[in-house]
């Protein structure tokens, strides 16, 4: 696939991880043609970011990160994997609304679509294929930031 | 694209309370400090601490960052926080305060310098924070001549001036011990503390002259 970027991520420094080795994956996506469907599918191995309120790939980076560190020390305050990472980007301890806010919403055109690896195993059938849109590079990702919405959802936190 | 780095820590410095390890985390260049087991000491107490204080410094920094124009930039980007450990974003070259006391002429005009290091102590008092150990070693000075307060571990959080002033106390014990700056140069920064802190400054400094007398702890008399 084009455009993908691939981090590794550290989520324990001693050697507890036996082992494995996890990667962050992730693509920018300008139009996704398939959204309704991949909202209403459960077994959905993604996790899908409303571009506009993400000024830099770190923070997704961090967040994620943050997310399977808690994973792997079974604390996850969400219900999966995915989830974690939109509640960790939003700055509101209220899981619904970072769901709403960073997740799918009606205004959301663009996505930041977001997988994590476990050994890197690069099987054929990526979840990234189930995708049915435009993937753009991640240069992009400024031409998609909404400042005001991203100050707003600052300001709110203080 | 992608990033093949291996993921290898070098150590840098190693304390009584934490090792600090150079690296790359994520992509970026990073820092990171880890407060390790200490097997002296009774485990639940180590736990309880380690918590403590890695949550102190984690508060205090982000309260800092968010509040302060002159120290929220300069001040580290905190990427990862686990049970014994924080990733922060790699600092520019910097020395501590008396490395970098040392390194300048006997007779340089250190005039900025002791500005400076008062209005960072008044900026971080103006926060509500109280660093709790300000040591010469824990102030450092960048290449652009910034000051940069870090090892928040023991911070917490206070607006009395008992506090402030103690602080400063401790401020005053290490200058006097690790630096040849003398007592002209700590008034210097008092003076330049109590501008920042405006109408509170002159408060904190009455109660100074208190914790001079008395020393670090309170009397616990009647």
């Amino acid at each position: 696939m084009d455009f993908l970027l691939k981090y590794k991520l550290q989520p324990n420094f001693s050697d507890e991880n036996d082992g494995k080795q996890y990667f962050i994956c992730m693509s920018l996506f300008e139009r996704i043609d398939n959204l309704n469907e991949l909202s209403e599918n459960k077994n959905l191995m993604l996790c899908l970011i409303n571009a506009s309120l993400i000024a830099d790939k770190k923070q997704v980076m961090v967040a994620a990160n943050k997310a399977l560190h808690s994973s792997i020390a079974n604390k996850l305050k969400t219900k999966s994997l995915n989830s974690e990472i939109l509640f960790n980007l939003s700055p509101s301890k209220n899981i619904n609304t970072a769901l709403n806010t960073f997740g799918i919403n009606s205004k959301a055109k663009e996505f930041i679509a977001v997988a994590i690896e476990e050994n890197g195993d690069n099987a054929s059938d990526t979840p990234f294929d189930q995708i049915i849109g435009e993937s753009v590079p991640f240069e992009k990702l400024t031409n998609f930031s909404d400042w005001d919405k991203i100050n707003d959802s600052a300001q709110k936190h203080d | 694209m992608s990033d093949d780095s291996p993921v290898v820590w070098s150590l840098r410095f190693q304390g009584a309370e934490s090792r600090i390890w150079f690296g790359h985390f994520l992509g970026m260049p990073a820092v990171r400090k880890e407060r390790f087991v200490k097997t002296y000491r009774n485990h639940v107490l180590d736990e309880r601490l380690t918590k403590e204080r890695i949550r102190a410094e984690v508060r205090a920094l982000v309260k800092i960052k968010t509040k302060c124009n002159l120290l929220g930039p300069l001040l580290p980007t905190i990427l990862f926080v686990g049970e014994r450990d924080v990733v922060i974003k790699d600092l520019m070259p910097v020395k501590p305060l008396h490395d970098y006391l040392d390194s300048l002429d006997a007779n340089e005009n250190k005039m900025w310098l002791l500005k400076l290091i008062g209005v960072v102590i008044g900026k971080i008092h103006d926060c509500g924070v109280i660093h709790g150990d300000i040591t010469t070693s824990n102030l450092l000075v960048d290449e652009n001549r910034n000051v940069i307060p870090i090892d928040f571990g023991l911070s917490s959080f206070s607006t009395k001036s008992e506090d402030r002033a103690v602080d400063l106390y401790v401020f005053e014990r290490s200058l006097q011990t690790t630096t040849v700056l003398d007592s002209n140069a700590f008034s210097e920064i008092l003076n330049h503390y109590s501008r920042e802190m405006q109408r509170q400054g002159a408060e904190v400094l009455k109660k100074l002259e208190q914790v001079r007398l008395r020393g670090r702890k309170r009397d616990m008399v009647g």
